[in-house]
Parts: structure tokens; sequence; C-alpha cells
């Protein structure tokens, strides 16, 4: 962990009609650190890492952001007569990327997550492969931030292990890291935990 | 490197190339409703075929909204301006229109031998550029595209029932197209269709656009200080620094 604060969100509340989501909601993230956000179901995971990544506007509070994130939402939002290398373009593209230096970096990393590219539109990729290329986008034009809500729903056990091998490299990369994850398992590989509980203040453990 | 909004419009055109099936629904339709009228000895069979154009044409855009509505938000947050996304998707979207537009142009030609040509072409032109604008701004108020499909049969259906005349013209979308190939009145130049389908284009975009704005919009911080993180605050913020 480098010390610098890259992500700050403080006293998040959030309702949605007249139900409480977050109260009073904290999370810091540091470049080079890894924070797994966990809690019950509708505790406001989803709704606070979108909220960071500017998704999904508060009640009230604030976020503080220093450099580009890169955002994986927790179903794949992909065009479903795409490929993957066309997604990478236009996501390339997005981030001022030319098509060669699109899919020069997005293969790499498709690679790196086992994806090969063969013109598969997304719509017939398997749950795992929408997932990867999912992941991908996330990871593309280099982020200081990335924001992850599950984002190895589908994997296979093997690319569910590489997936956290990736956590750690992204961490060495000086990357901030922030998983909303249900594997209480894994959360030895994760440098702090936030908690969030249904319809109650946030607390954070160490 | 191509402008963003290139890069927009060569996605959107190849996604909405591959729905094969979905383009031939979109320019069966007109075709045959236009043949079965014309078939019929009917006098407006162009006007209905153009009317049918119209419905077709609103249909693209409210699949192809539809269809981004997960996906926009997260190409803004990624890097895109909105302007790059409307521009290149209404693109692509008026293009592969417009070639359906002009393939029934020719069939009508044909098939009914108009004395105004120019207005058919001009006509379906115009409904084509209407539709566009109706197809998203139909897009903007349902949840889901059978919603809006009911939606457009109505909004497109009830441009045939309301009479073509007196000043309630002026308030249906459609009346450009409906009055260039209303064959039972006096010829009617092209500026007043033209003037009248580019304002309720631009009027119902402007309300399309509002809507869509406030369903994609992302949140970008609103300081940048040396050393510190960008700041993003919001409504009832208490902890500004």
């Amino acid at each position: 962990m480098n010390g610098d604060v890259v992500l700050e969100a403080s006293a998040i509340v959030k309702r949605f009609k007249k139900r409480p989501i977050l109260d009073s909601a904290e999370m810091v993230l540091c470049g080079g650190e890894v924070v797994g956000l966990v809690g019950e179901n509708g505790a406001g995971k989803t709704s606070l890492l979108r909220i960071c990544a500017g998704l999904l506007g508060p009640d009230s509070g604030s976020v503080y952001r220093r450099g580009r994130v890169g955002y994986c939402p927790q179903r794949p939002a992909l065009f479903e007569l795409l490929t993957a290398s066309e997604h990478v373009v236009l996501f390339g593209r997005a981030l001022g990327l030319d098509r060669a230096s699109a899919l020069r970096q997005g293969s790499a990393i498709l690679a790196e997550f086992g994806f090969r590219e063969d013109g598969t539109l997304a719509k017939a990729l398997s749950g795992g492969s929408r997932q990867k290329l999912n992941l991908s986008l996330a990871l593309l034009g280099n982020p200081d931030i990335l924001l992850l809500d599950e984002p190895y729903q589908g994997f296979d056990h093997g690319t569910y292990v590489d997936f956290w091998d990736h956590v750690d490299r992204w961490r060495e990369r000086g990357i901030g890291v922030a998983v909303v994850t249900h594997m209480l398992t894994e959360l030895w590989r994760v440098d702090r935990v936030v908690e969030l509980r249904v319809q109650h203040p946030l607390s954070e453990a160490v | 490197m191509p402008a963003p909004w290139r890069t927009v419009a060569e996605m959107q055109a190849r996604d909405l190339v591959r729905r094969r099936a979905a383009l031939l629904l979109l320019l069966g339709l007109p075709m045959s409703w236009y043949v079965a009228e014309a078939a019929a000895g009917v006098d407006y069979a162009v006007g209905t075929g153009v009317l049918a154009m119209a419905w077709s044409a609103a249909a693209a855009p409210l699949f192809a909204f539809l269809g981004a509505r997960a996906v926009d938000q997260r190409l803004i947050q990624a890097g895109f301006r909105q302007r790059d996304i409307v521009i290149g998707r209404l693109m692509a979207l008026l293009a592969i229109c417009s070639i359906m537009a002009a393939a029934l142009g020719i069939v009508m030609t044909i098939g009914s031998r108009p004395d105004r040509i120019r207005d058919v072409f001009l006509a379906l032109a115009l409904t084509t550029l209407v539709s566009t604008s109706v197809g998203w701004l139909t897009s903007s108020v349902v949840p889901r595209e059978l919603e809006g499909t009911l939606l457009l049969i109505g909004v497109v259906g009830m441009q045939i029932s309301i009479p073509v005349s007196g000043r309630a013209e002026l308030f249906i979308p459609y009346y450009g197209p409906l009055r260039l190939t209303d064959y039972e009145r006096t010829a009617v130049g092209p500026l007043g269709p033209t003037a009248h389908s580019a304002v309720w284009a631009v009027l119902i975009a402007v309300v399309a656009l509002t809507l869509w704005r406030s369903r994609v919009r992302v949140a970008k911080p609103a300081s940048h200080c040396a050393g510190r993180p960008e700041l993003t605050s919001f409504p009832g913020s208490n902890s500004a620094r």
C-alpha cells in the first residue's frame, strides 16, 4: 500500500423510496490497497460501489476520487450483438485509445483471464466468459481505482483462484481495489474488510 | 483516430445490421402494408406505406436505446461524453432507416407511379426523421420493448384517425409526410412540411434527450486540488473539505 488516499466516501446516505439502504456509510481506499466489501443481501454493497463510481447519486454525503475509476458491474453490461474485440474498441475509444492500442491492450487483458477471442458475439458467450469480458473492460486504460462488484460470478474454480492472484498483482501496481464479495473464505487476501449491515450504520474491521 | 461518435456509430450499425430478422420485419411491414393497400386499389396506398414506415423507423431506435440502457451509463463512466453516444447512435439509426425508406420509396414509385415522386421520397425522409425522435422518446418512458411496441402502435395509428385539416394538423407530428402524400388535396411545396417535421423532430428529441440524460448521468468530480483527491459533491453533502 502506498498510503495515498485514492477514494474516500463520507457520510453516504441513500434511500430507495422510503427504505434506507445506506446510513452514514464511510469507505476509504488507498493506492495499492485491497478492500473487501461484505454484508448481507440488501445491505447496500452494490449501491455504495455505484455511488463511489459516480453511477448513483446519494441522498447526501460526498465522494472523493483521485485518478481514473474502472468499474465492473455485477451483471455484465454488454452489447449482446458485439464481439469481445468490438467491445474493447468501443470502450477503448471512450478512454481515448485508438483501435490498434485498444485491441492490443484488450487482447492482453483478456488473455490474462484465459479468454480466447474468436469472434463470438457476447450473447453466445458462456456466463464465465461474459464476466471475463466484463472485468476486462474495467481494466482497460490502466485505472487507478478498481471497483469490482462480485466480478468472479460464473468463473470456474481455477479462474476464481487466478482472479485473486490478479488482485495481488493489481495491488503491487499501486491500484486501489474494492471488491464486493460473499466469499468470506478469501478475505485473508484483502487488506481491510468493510462490512455493511442492513439498515445499520457501517462498521469497519481492520 | 476517428471522432468518438464515429466509433459509437460504427458499433451501433454493426449491432443493428446483425439483427437480420428484425430488419427484415421492419422493412417487410411497410412493404406488405403498402402492397396490400395498392392491390386493393386504395387511393391512399402510398400514404399508408409512409405511415407504416413511421412505425418501422420508430421501432429501430426503440430497440437500440432500450438494448443499450444497461451499457450507456457504463460507457459514459468509461469516458464517453453523452453527446458522443447520442450523435453516434442517431447517425447509425438514421442511415439504416433511410436505406429502408429508400427501398420502400422505390417499390411505391414502381407500384403506384405517383405524379409527385419527389414528394414521396421527401415524405419518407421526413417520416424517418420524426420517427427516430419518436422511437427514442418512447424508449425513455417504457421499461421494455413490449410496452414500447404497443405504445408506438397507438401513437402512429392515431395519426390516421386525426383529421389532417385545419389548425389541428399542426399538432400532428407526422403532418408533413401525410400532407405530402395526400393526393386528394392540392400539392404543397416542400418547405412547409419539411419545417414542420424538423420542428417536431427537434422538440421530441429534446424531451427524449432530457429523459435519457437523467437516466445515464454520471457524477463527475466537482473540483480538483493538487495532492488531494477529486471531490464529487451531492445534494445535502455535509462533509465538504
